[in-house]
């Protein structure tokens, strides 16, 4: 009897600690699979709009570690949901600077039109001048 | 920045009430989502970004709610759940807001395109006008100069002429210095229609004819005097008995100026705007060519005339052409150069009444009795 619950007591503590070791590894997986994700989304900032944010996950990533040595498991798992809705924001900061700069693109080349049919009507002006006295000219019999 | 500014400013207020009620102050992160929910943008996101602001509104729940039990890393966790929802909800909502800008200004831009090749057009067009309007005006003042260098050249024709006439009384030995002052400005009018001054070639041709004319007055007489006025009339007799022989010709005596002149009219001698002679026509030229050439004594002027059909532009070019045509036959017949001179009138002296009528494209062969 004795032997029994002596076995019994030594699985259940073999399956905490293989339970254990299980979830540390998911956790060191998980931070490893984010911080891959946000050296992406870092790659994908070429106007240089999320740095702050970036920053922020890198600390919490920092933090997530941190607390998945000391088996902070739920606080882990806080940081990682936190991680993951700053990468949603990234993603969606990186789109409206692509579409900003984009817009901005647009603006310096409707300006750049601007100032060319500006200067194409002064052209215009010039040669209708030009033709009127032609023109008077001619009528004059010069 | 701005948003920043006012969450800092809030926490410092909201946090010094919070410790006046007993409470721990309210995260820093709280706060900053409290602040953010006042912003203008907000109520716009409430609808358009509904789910992304559910779960922001849920996340501000508990966060407060931490914060009343005094769970503040919990609370402070909520708040910045529920802070990045709503700056990516804000976010979403700013794309559309400049997704949409972007729509409205290309097509602004496309409808300044437009304007632009429309511009271009009328540009191109107007461009088109004045060039040709300047085509015209230099047209024009290129004709007109042809015209007042066409008339130098007509009277240095006239000067050569008159020249002509005092050779044939031997002015060159008789009157050398005006003779000399005649060469002179024969040249110096040749000179000025090459370079194109149309008015000091007139002037310079004008005052060559007249040192032409004083050049016969003065040399006639003492070359009248030294020939024996018989052998002249003999001469003069026997040129004129023989060019009535030709057949095809009519010659009459005329007086022109001071000399005595055997006038030959060949009529249609030419066709069209043409300055080759007609074949049927050139047996007289040829007979009238050799008649010079037998009496060597002679001078010869050759005027060439055109009809009303010759457009009046061409009419002095091409009558000096036919004439020149009939000249370099004579020449070619043995009329030494000196004793010919040819003439462009153009529809002087009309020999038909009918202006366009062929007869009108002719030369007059003026020989100069001794």
């Amino acid at each position: 009897m004795r032997k029994t619950a002596l076995l019994a007591f030594s699985l259940t503590l073999l399956a905490g600690v293989s339970t254990a070791f299980a979830d540390d590894a998911d956790l060191k997986q998980s931070i490893s699979d984010l911080s891959s994700q946000t050296t992406d989304k870092e790659r994908m900032d070429q106007h240089g709009a999320t740095r702050v944010e970036v920053s922020e996950i890198r600390t919490w990533l920092q933090e997530a570690t941190n607390a998945a040595q000391e088996e902070k498991e739920d606080e882990c798992r806080a940081l990682f949901d936190r991680v993951r809705a700053q990468l949603v924001l990234v993603d969606e900061l990186i789109k409206l600077s692509k579409l900003k700069a984009y817009f901005r693109q647009q603006q310096q080349q409707y300006a750049s039109m601007q100032r060319e049919a500006q200067s194409a009507k002064q052209r215009l002006d010039e040669v209708e001048a030009k033709n009127r006295a032609l023109e008077m000219n001619q009528k004059m019999g010069k | 920045m701005e948003l920043k500014k006012i969450a800092i400013g809030l926490a410092f207020g909201v946090s010094a009430t919070a410790m006046g009620c007993g409470h721990a102050p309210k995260p820093q992160e709280l706060v900053t989502l409290e602040s953010m929910r006042q912003g203008d943008a907000y109520d716009k996101v409430l609808k358009t970004q509904a789910q992304l602001m559910k779960e922001s509104e849920e996340f501000y729940t508990k966060a407060n709610e931490a914060w009343e039990e005094e769970e503040l890393e919990t609370s402070k966790h909520y708040a910045l759940l529920g802070t990045i929802k709503l700056r990516t909800a804000l976010t979403l909502q700013e794309q559309i807001t400049t997704q949409q800008q972007s729509k409205a200004l290309a097509a602004k831009a496309k409808g300044l395109e437009e304007e632009y090749a429309d511009l271009k057009e009328r540009i191109r067009n107007a461009e088109e006008k004045a060039g040709l309007r300047e085509e015209i005006v230099a047209t024009k003042a290129e004709a007109e100069l042809k015209g007042e260098l066409a008339n130098a050249q007509q009277k240095i024709n006239e000067a050569r002429i008159a020249q002509k006439q005092a050779d044939s009384v031997e002015a060159k030995k008789y009157a050398p210095d005006t003779y000399a002052q005649l060469e002179a400005l024969l040249s110096q009018a040749s000179a000025a229609v090459s370079s194109g001054d149309a008015v000091s070639a007139t002037k310079a041709a004008d005052q060559a004819k007249a040192r032409a004319d004083a050049a016969y007055s003065a040399s006639r007489p003492l070359y009248m005097k030294a020939r024996k006025e018989s052998d002249v009339k003999a001469e003069n007799d026997a040129l004129q008995k023989e060019a009535a022989s030709i057949a095809g010709v009519t010659p009459t005596i005329e007086n022109i100026g001071q000399t005595q002149q055997l006038v030959i009219p060949i009529l249609g001698l030419f066709k069209g705007k043409g300055t080759e002679m007609l074949a049927e026509k050139e047996a007289v030229v040829t007979a009238l060519g050799q008649l010079l050439a037998k009496h060597p004594r002679f001078h010869v002027i050759i005027n060439g005339y055109t009809s009303y059909k010759v457009p009046t532009p061409q009419r002095t070019s091409i009558s000096q052409s036919r004439a020149q045509t009939v000249a370099n036959k004579f020449i070619a017949l043995g009329v030494t150069s000196d004793r010919v001179a040819a003439s462009g009138r153009g529809v002087e002296k009309l020999a038909n009444k009918r202006r366009t009528s062929n007869v009108n494209d002719r030369v007059e062969v003026q020989i100069i009795l001794l």
